[in-house]
């Protein structure tokens, strides 16, 4: 028998990982084109122009896979799961509601101008403009933020077994962990952005082509890169074992890998958990590590998973290998940007070919990062949807298994092919490469011209 | 006088809904006609008309969506699950649609793909909307605030009319849209497409009435507004509003065809909505029973009185920004066609 609470939960999982890669990938480059316009503005240098003109194309092509995926998540609340709408409505539905208002149509209203208005509009309205995109981007992903992280720490709300009615709304947006989550998930998007840019430009740089555009661009990207991965890992340290800890233990727990809680903890790398049994049947780990990244000295204990009574723990191995990802390439993504403060302080950060190789091969490592954090926050708040009060089993709809597998179905061949086609174009467009001669911004009398030409004329060439 | 909160919710929602109608529903139109046109220059033309202004006519839809889970969450709750399907195709229709329109002009060679998808997008989205209105027309099965029926409910021979009334009416509103933006032989055959699609509109609209008696006996014994005078007056004023359209489209009038099929899709709205009034799940839940906690929608609509105004004038001055002819693309971009296309 099909199981629909199951094929409800793979069916969310899937596109909402689908849909997350998009707008990561707009909050950081919106936030580096707005840098790069006001560095052009201020220099009036025309390789900025290139590199604005570059990399808003690939924005342009992530943020509508980030608008219609998105779309999807707003209506799967309620095709799947119901019940948790129907509870969670009177909080959650005002705060989505008026992300859209504040957010989703300033995006949408200025992206216009800022993809097709070059020419049209003034230059210091242009600028107005991605600022005000990249303003919306981060707007709605606080937004975003608060009601999720609602759902992680809820507060501000009685609850009475049918509804949570909102006593207190302040308490209810600005809950424990929602100014912790909101403020990695921001960093989180500058990074990606920021190893994005610089995995391509490195792939130039090594290639010889576009030298001054891959320098330019190279340099920009791992200095917002230097300066944010510090923060992050300081920020992920705090909101796991400072706001998280407190309030869901058993995601520690689980994120660890300990059954039992144990002093002077060893590092667990690989485990082969066995939930039933309550214990790894296989562990490779470092001695002490974990008590030392814990509790920074040799004793500290870990709390094990088998404190928590095993109907409210999640399921160890999805958030254990989640947090892993999310942990290892994080910190080597953070050993990448000091080295580039290093190799930069030395004058050799264009020189290095093994930097740049490592940096080529890091290009997708904060989609990768993003999903494994984000993995970890949602598998291991189960088996609840909001955290304590309402259960996973007792929020989804009443549609039977058949119908959501075949929309689970229509969903994969869709997006899958999405993907394919995405990833393809925003290959073709690196092989293509920046405009070289510098494009004027049009002249007056080709306002009526097709506005759509430039933008096309670039990805041509 | 106190303030009816579920009242006052309910009608932005209903501005909302009447905002994408028209927006949306020019541009679903666009993407409808899409292949009926087979010059490829003319194509271009016609998706780069709504290429700046697309995703915010969308936007309007998730307001509806969001408005409905905060302001009136069990109907919200009832009504995605049994609209399960057609709700998740439309979905993915705009989902196929949206990156369509990105996609396409980074290629070529193999545009033609995108086209098709970008039009059966267009097509899937309208028509599952009229599915959906079908299905609200002939009413929700509940039991304990939840949907009781079957995923398969919502497919039934009266869908499919009010679906092609929805289709045909998208299709006129994109059509004269089209003779707002472009000249020459596009033009005309917007023109004569709007002709048509007026014409299918009347048919539709006359089979979904004719047929109800038949296909959707609720409506007959449930819809207070369901009489002989209304409906006659419904389909006079459909006939009528159709008319003056023809009219004015066989003058060489761009902007006034628009005009009227925006007035055209207004009335069949409206129609709709006060046949299931005052039910927001028609017919078991009224909005006021179905509304939210007072304080949920306080805020939204506080949010909304400050926010919208902004919304609506920098959304007019994107429409200002980007208005006039769309023209054909200038002649150093046909020298470019010649480059291969990767290099």
């Amino acid at each position: 028998m099909l199981d629909p609470v199951l094929l409800s939960r793979l069916q969310f999982a899937f596109t909402v990982s689908f849909h997350i890669v998009f707008p990561t990938m707009s909050i950081g480059l919106a936030a580096f084109l707005v840098l790069v316009e006001y560095l052009y503005l201020k220099t009036g240098d025309e390789l900025y122009e290139r590199i604005y003109k570059f990399w808003s194309l690939i924005f342009a092509l992530g943020f509508g896979m980030g608008v219609v995926s998105g779309l999807v998540m707003s209506f799967e609340f309620g095709t799947n799961f119901s019940r948790f709408a129907q509870a969670v409505g009177p909080v959650i539905g005002p705060i989505i509601g008026l992300e859209v208002m504040s957010a989703f149509f300033l995006e949408a209203g200025f992206l216009g101008i800022m993809l097709f208005g070059w020419g049209r509009v003034g230059r210091k309205l242009h600028f107005a403009a991605t600022c005000l995109v990249s303003i919306g981007t981060t707007i709605s992903a606080s937004f975003i933020m608060a009601a999720n992280s609602w759902m992680q720490t809820p507060a501000g709300v009685t609850f009475d077994g049918r509804t949570f009615h909102v006593v207190d709304w302040r308490a209810a947006f600005l809950n424990p962990s929602f100014p912790y989550r909101a403020a990695h998930m921001l960093l989180a998007a500058w990074i990606t952005g920021a190893f994005l840019v610089a995995g391509v430009s490195a792939w130039y740089l090594r290639q010889g082509r576009h030298l001054d555009f891959a320098r330019r661009c190279y340099s920009l990207a791992l200095g917002v890169a230097s300066i944010a991965l510090p923060l992050q890992l300081y920020l992920g340290d705090v909101l796991a074992l400072d706001v998280m800890a407190p309030h869901q233990i058993a995601k520690i727990e689980a994120m660890e890998g300990f059954w039992n809680t144990t002093p002077n903890a060893p590092w667990n790398v690989l485990i082969l958990p066995d939930q039933k049994a309550q214990r790894n049947r296989f562990a490779l780990a470092v001695p002490y590590l974990g008590s030392i990244l814990v509790g920074k000295n040799l004793h500290t204990p870990i709390p094990g998973l088998s404190e928590t009574p095993p109907d409210r723990q999640p399921t160890m191995w999805i958030v254990f290998y989640s947090f892993r990802l999310m942990f290892l390439l994080g910190t080597l993504m953070f050993c990448a940007a000091i080295y580039s403060i290093w190799l930069r302080w030395r004058r050799r950060l264009y020189m290095s070919q093994r930097f740049q190789r490592l940096i080529m091969w890091l290009t997708p490592s904060g989609f990768l990062c993003v999903l494994g954090g984000w993995f970890t926050a949602e598998t291991g708040r189960q088996p609840y949807t909001v955290y304590g009060l309402l259960r996973t089993v007792d929020s989804v709809s009443p549609v039977v298994g058949s119908t959501v597998l075949t929309s689970l179905t229509l969903f994969v061949l869709v997006y899958g092919s999405l993907l394919v086609a995405f990833l393809t174009l925003v290959y073709r467009a690196r092989v293509r490469g920046p405009v070289e001669r510098p494009l004027r911004a049009s002249p007056s009398g080709t306002v009526r011209r097709a506005f759509v030409h430039e933008h096309e004329e670039e990805a041509l060439i | 006088m106190t303030l009816d909160l579920p009242l006052a919710w309910a009608l932005v929602i209903g501005f909302a809904l009447t905002m994408y109608v028209i927006l949306d529903g020019f541009d679903l139109g666009v993407g409808m006609l899409l292949l009926t046109m087979g010059n490829e220059s003319d194509r271009d033309i016609m998706v780069r008309s709504i290429a700046p202004v697309w995703d915010g006519n969308e936007t309007w839809l998730v307001l509806v969506g969001a408005g409905l889970l905060g302001g009136f969450p069990s109907a919200y709750g009832i009504a995605l699950p049994a609209f399960y399907l057609p709700l998740l195709v439309r979905l993915l229709s705009l989902a196929l649609r949206g990156t369509a329109f990105e996609f396409r002009f980074q290629t070529r060679r193999r545009r033609w793909i995108w086209d098709a998808a970008f039009s059966i997008g267009s097509w899937g989205a309208a028509l599952c909307q009229g599915l959906i209105v079908g299905a609200l027309l002939t009413g929700v099965r509940v039991r304990d605030s939840s949907f009781a029926g079957s995923a398969l409910d919502c497919l039934r021979p009266f869908g499919l009319l009010t679906a092609l009334t929805v289709a045909s009416a998208y299709m006129v509103l994109g059509a004269t849209w089209l003779m707002i933006r472009t000249t020459g032989t596009l033009a005309d055959a917007s023109r004569a497409r709007a002709r048509a699609a007026g014409l299918s509109v009347i048919l539709a609209v006359l089979a979904v009435v004719g047929s109800a008696p038949r296909l959707a006996p609720q409506v007959m014994a449930k819809a207070a507004i369901w009489n002989p005078v209304s409906v006659t007056l419904f389909v006079a004023s459909v006939v009528g509003i159709c008319g003056l359209l023809q009219n004015s489209l066989r003058r060489a009038s761009d902007r006034f065809p628009f005009a009227w099929a925006m007035i055209l899709v207004l009335l069949v709205e409206v129609a709709f909505v006060s046949t299931v009034w005052p039910f927001i799940i028609p017919y078991e839940l009224d909005f006021w029973h179905a509304a939210s906690a007072e304080r949920s929608q306080m805020v939204l609509l506080v949010g909304a009185v400050a926010i919208l105004p902004f919304v609506l004038a920098y959304s007019a001055y994107s429409y200002f920004v980007f208005r006039g002819k769309v023209a054909p693309e200038p002649e150093e971009v046909s020298a470019d066609t010649a480059l291969p296309e990767s290099v």
